[in-house]
């Protein structure tokens, strides 16, 4: 979506941090509520206000100027602001009229974009089926047997969600239902989501909607993803969990790397290693699946990023990052495919530092 | 019989031929050897039982369709005194439809089901009769009128049968080429294949209508709005498939004097879901008596004992009256075998709630003792299941210990962001492994009065 300047409700903006830093739900949707009440139209508040505002809730925690407990209470104001919004759109009628179905891969926590899509699709006076945050294949089965879907729409963020999206994508094809992907896991060319399967893909409500409208009433289901590119996905897959915790050891054993850190920032950037390193390793099964190297080095260059401003030293996150990257290739060792996504990988850490 | 369908079969009589434009369904399904079995089985793949019966008849409509056996098709399925009907036309601006069946439509379509093979209907030719007889076999002006454009002048109508019985009724026109007797032996066959999917959908349907009844009594109501109190809760199953679990939480009372239950029943999936929602049951009807939680727990915990052998029968709970005194809560809570509980203040201090009696449906009887606990605005308090303590990775458990640091990085953040990052903190440690429990979380945050 291309932000808009609206000077307009920059007030509203104001007003709104100002709640959320504070952590007043109440005065955050009051705000919402003057700007409708004024006439605004709910797609520019939900994008300039409360977006724009979750965004920089996200540049304050990357800098390291906001902590993890700080961005969970912003974002929990902004989700229940949406969950408001949400539960007050007018949907009543026949409940057996076929819905759009809103649904975050699995281990996906952002729920914010799904809530923001859900209220607009609502808005647009559209039926709307909002499963959450974390959608377990069984949970959309079940769903899509309760209730007559049109359309399942996957919102996925991070880039290790990919292999998760394409799992619901093969539950929303066996039942015969077309799907339409996005979120910033996606590229805008849509790349990414023709890999996983969808149907279609969408960066705006304008496009989802209109992408909706052109949906085959019913889609064959998903051919099988197969092939040793997949076959190794699938077994990385399985060892996300256990490979993350022996990358992050070696990573922060290595006292070398970390020298020049007093002990509160090396233990604030151990914290964010120990978080990130699983989407890391997540992202290597995104590569495969997706068959794209790129995504591993988006997310190492992400991470180069908030090590280095959370540490301010850049030299420090260009060493922890260049072990990092070196213990991912020692523990892939038994994943040849992985490697070699790997080694096609530029971080700005082994590009600045090529030793 | 209605005066109608008699004046129906009576026009029938006056059947005209027709010119065949359209290719023999015969040709149109056979494969190179000239037999239909290989669509008929093909056509049971394309079309999924396990989705919304509503979902099934859109499908097969558009399909019957898209292979071209009709210019238009109406599917209608009968399901437990309700109707999921779709219309399709080839018409591209009509698409696909779906409408609510009227009474005396509902009434021509039984009678109709009644038939055991398929039956041509000649539509009479513009007179009164032809829109009574369009309007009572197609519920909207939509699809009337769809029907009426098409000029067809006989429509096929075949029951669709499956485990003995009629379960609905597949409707077909093709203006220009009506259906000989090969044509419509291939519509019965195509009929029988629809009528098993779609049967199949309504009996999955059926069951998960069931199952889903069960559950909404079986899980905790939502917790709502409560004056001056921010409450948020957070409860995941371990067993997706059983979708309900052990774990329970409840809130109850008049505003200002409030009685938060979390607890968890031993075991997982239905058993323990049930045992949940007896206690629950309980502690309400308990707290109708006298809202002291030390009294609520004696005779919750008599209850218990009462219905089920120790062995595989108790529960860990606590209970928690909430009264409000100006901008304090004042909290008497009793903890029965349960993880203690923890209050994070405003100011950041965290304060483990200690004391413990025994687990409910241990012993016979017990005598509990209240804590006091003095909550001031900001401060909250964090419940939880032993999903969360006992949650693990490869080496260790998440503990006590890791819960009040995760906590009191969130002094007077709202209680939805300290459940949903404790949620997160456990999911993050326990990553990937498929072995969690039931998790439930409940923090309640006291608001300014």
């Amino acid at each position: 979506m291309t932000p808009r300047s609206s000077p307009s409700l920059g007030s509203a903006a104001t007003e709104y941090w100002a709640a959320t830093c504070c952590n007043d739900a109440a005065a955050a949707l009051a705000v919402v509520d003057a700007e409708l009440a004024a006439g605004r139209d709910l797609a520019d508040v939900l994008e300039h206000v409360v977006t724009a505002t979750q965004h920089r809730v996200g540049r304050l925690w990357a800098e390291g100027s906001w902590s993890v407990p700080q961005e969970h209470a912003a974002t929990a104001v902004s989700e229940y602001v949406v969950r408001h919004l949400l539960a007050r759109t007018d949907l009543v009628g026949d409940d057996r009229a076929p819905a759009l179905l809103v649904a975050c891969a699995e281990r996906e926590w952002h729920a914010l974009p799904g809530l923001v899509l859900a209220t607009l699709i609502a808005h647009r006076g559209r039926r709307v089926l909002h499963l959450g945050t974390d959608v377990s294949t069984q949970s959309l089965q079940g769903a899509l047997i309760d209730h007559p879907v049109r359309a399942v729409l996957v919102s996925a963020s991070i880039s290790s969600s990919l292999p998760f999206v394409r799992r619901l994508v093969e539950v929303a094809h066996g039942a015969g239902i077309p799907t339409v992907v996005g979120g910033q896991a996606f590229d805008v060319e849509g790349r990414r989501a023709a890999a996983v399967g969808a149907s279609a893909h969408a960066g705006d409500i304008d496009s989802l909607l209109a992408a909706v409208d052109a949906l085959p009433v019913h889609v064959p289901p998903a051919p099988p993803l197969r092939g040793p590119r997949h076959n190794e996905a699938a077994m990385l897959g399985r060892r996300v969990a256990a490979l993350s915790r022996t990358i992050v050891h070696r990573t922060t054993a290595d006292d070398a790397a970390w020298a020049g850190l007093d002990q509160p920032q090396r233990v604030d950037a151990e914290q964010i290693l120990a978080d990130q390193v699983p989407v890391v390793v997540g992202t290597v099964v995104s590569a495969l699946v997706v068959d794209e190297p790129g995504v591993v080095g988006d997310a190492l260059g992400w991470l180069a990023d908030v090590l280095g401003s959370r540490t301010a030293d850049p030299a420090v996150a260009g060493r922890v990052l260049d072990r990092l990257v070196e213990a991912l290739r020692a523990e892939l060792r038994d994943f040849p495919l992985a490697l070699e996504a790997l080694a096609s990988v530029r971080t700005p850490a082994t590009t600045a530092d090529p030793s | 019989m209605s005066d109608d369908q008699i004046a129906l079969r009576w026009e029938s009589r006056e059947l005209s031929p027709t010119h065949r434009v359209a290719p023999r369904l015969t040709e149109l399904v056979a494969d190179a050897t000239g037999d239909p079995a290989g669509y008929l089985n093909a056509l049971s793949r394309r079309v999924p039982s396990l989705t919304h019966p509503s979902r099934g008849v859109e499908v097969f409509a558009a399909t019957l369709l898209g292979d071209g056996l009709a210019s238009f098709v109406q599917v209608a399925l009968h399901q437990r005194h309700q109707w999921f009907v779709s219309a399709a036309s080839t018409d591209r601006s009509f698409g696909v439809h779906e409408y609510v069946v009227t009474r005396p439509q509902s009434k021509v379509f039984s009678d109709l089901m009644r038939q055991t093979g398929a039956e041509t209907w000649v539509l009479p030719p513009d007179t009164p009769q032809r829109a009574e007889v369009l309007s009572h076999l197609f519920g909207t002006e939509d699809v009337v009128a769809e029907v009426d454009a098409l000029r067809s002048a006989t429509l096929l109508i075949t029951p669709l049968r499956a485990r003995s019985r009629a379960v609905g009724l597949l409707v077909m026109a093709r203006p220009g080429a009506d259906y000989d007797d090969d044509d419509v032996a291939v519509v019965e066959q195509v009929a029988d294949v629809v009528a098993q999917s779609l049967d199949t959908c309504a009996v999955v349907a059926e069951n998960r209508a069931v199952a889903a009844t069960l559950r909404r009594s079986l899980l905790p109501e939502a917790v709502g709005e409560t004056a001056g109190l921010d409450v948020a809760t957070y409860s995941r199953v371990a067993e997706q498939d059983a979708t309900v679990g052990g774990d329970f939480i409840d809130l109850h009372g008049p505003d200002g004097d409030q009685t938060l239950l979390i607890g968890d029943a031993m075991g997982k999936g239905v058993a323990a879901a049930i045992a949940a929602k007896r206690i629950r049951s309980a502690v309400r009807t308990a707290s109708l008596v006298n809202r002291d939680p030390a009294f609520v727990m004696r005779l919750t915990n008599a209850v218990v004992a009462s219905e089920t052998d120790p062995s595989d029968g108790f529960a860990t709970s606590i209970c928690a009256r909430l009264r409000r005194d100006g901008d304090h809560l004042r909290v008497a809570l009793v903890n029965a075998g349960h993880p203690s509980p923890v209050v994070v203040r405003a100011d950041g201090g965290v304060e483990t709630v200690e004391g413990h009696g025994p687990a409910l449906g241990l012993l016979d009887e017990v005598e509990h003792t209240a804590v006091v606990l003095d909550l001031r605005v900001g401060d909250t308090l964090v419940c939880f299941t032993d999903g969360v303590t006992e949650a693990r990775n490869d080496r260790e458990f998440f503990g006590e210990e890791r819960v009040g640091q995760v906590l009191a990085e969130l002094a007077g953040a709202p209680a939805g962001a300290a459940v949903d990052r404790l949620a997160l903190a456990v999911s993050d440690f326990t990553a990937f492994r498929d072995d969690s429990d039931d998790i439930a979380i409940a923090a309640v945050r006291v608001l300014p009065a």
